[in-house]
């Protein structure tokens, strides 16, 4: 078994050399972005073209939203689901956003929108709510 | 009895295709992992066999150790130490997860990042039992190539 555990402890030493250099720099291997970013200017300047997920909670959407966007509750994704079924048509661009920018909320409700309706042309408003312009 | 067993006797075709099977799953696997680190921290940690820190450490190793073992398996001279290691991970991941079991511990496997969240320890249990039988056939094919070789260099250098 000697040679055998020679070998083992020298690729444990080889993997732990990467393995050192990311905790010594604190390396970070960011996957490429998920979603794509949709800019605030972009979708308000082309409304038309997207269809828009408003994530954050009723009250606030209640308050004000993109005009035309869905609000959709991440605890009843089932419904939220069907109401963008209604609107929603291959080659239309869902644009999902909430309160401001990395919205985990968002995030969770774009990955579910993308996997249940089977398409990649889900996007992220970037900044959120926050960054749409007031006129 | 090294002697009789030449690696030419074993159906190296299916040692291949299993080869490629258990390496391209650690291969995937260390990729998921490498991808979402705090995912695998803290998928480590909800074991509570370690320390927070101690997480940290193992979540950053450990996919390394699996991509390097999934790429050694490839490499003859290595093969046999890639195999042991394939088996001692394999180990490791179900004594982990049928401690968190035994615990009662409500832990998402985290074997394959952030894509594997809703899988149940006791189902991963299952499936990591079938890969730890797929290791110990890999470890034996790499063990009777090893000798093989030792055996031809022992034979030529007579």
């Amino acid at each position: 078994m000697g040679p055998a555990l020679k070998q083992a402890v020298l690729l444990l030493g080889v993997a732990s050399l990467p393995a050192a250099a990311t905790l010594f720099f604190d390396l970070k291997w960011e996957p490429p972005a998920e979603f794509h970013a949709a800019k605030a200017a972009d979708v308000h300047a082309h409304l038309d073209h997207f269809v828009s997920v408003d994530v954050r909670d009723e009250e606030r959407y209640e308050k004000a939203h993109i005009p035309g966007a869905l609000s959709v509750k991440e605890t009843e994704p089932d419904r939220g689901i069907d109401r963008i079924r209604t609107v929603w048509m291959p080659g239309k661009k869902i644009v999902v956003y909430g309160e401001g920018s990395g919205s985990d909320r968002a995030l969770r409700v774009a990955r579910l929108i993308k996997k249940e309706l089977r398409t990649k042309e889900v996007l992220l408003l970037e900044g959120g709510w926050a960054a749409w312009p007031r006129s | 009895m090294a002697a009789k067993l030449k690696p030419n006797s074993l159906k190296t075709l299916p040692l291949a295709l299993l080869r490629v099977l258990v390496s391209g799953l650690f291969l995937a696997a260390g990729i998921l992992k490498l991808r979402d680190a705090d995912a695998t921290l803290i998928a480590v940690y909800q074991y509570k066999l370690l320390s927070w820190q101690a997480s940290g450490v193992v979540g950053t190793l450990l996919p390394f150790v699996e991509i390097t073992m999934a790429l050694a398996l490839w490499i003859p001279r290595v093969r046999l130490g890639a195999a042991v290691l394939c088996v001692c991970l394999n180990l490791l991941f179900l004594t982990a997860l049928g401690s968190a079991l035994a615990r009662n511990l409500d832990v998402s496997c985290g074997c394959f990042g952030t894509t594997d969240l809703y899988t149940t320890a006791a189902r991963r249990m299952i499936e990591d039992a079938v890969l730890l039988f797929l290791s110990l056939v890999l470890l034996r094919g790499a063990v009777i190539e090893h000798s093989a070789r030792l055996q031809s260099k022992l034979e030529s250098g007579k």
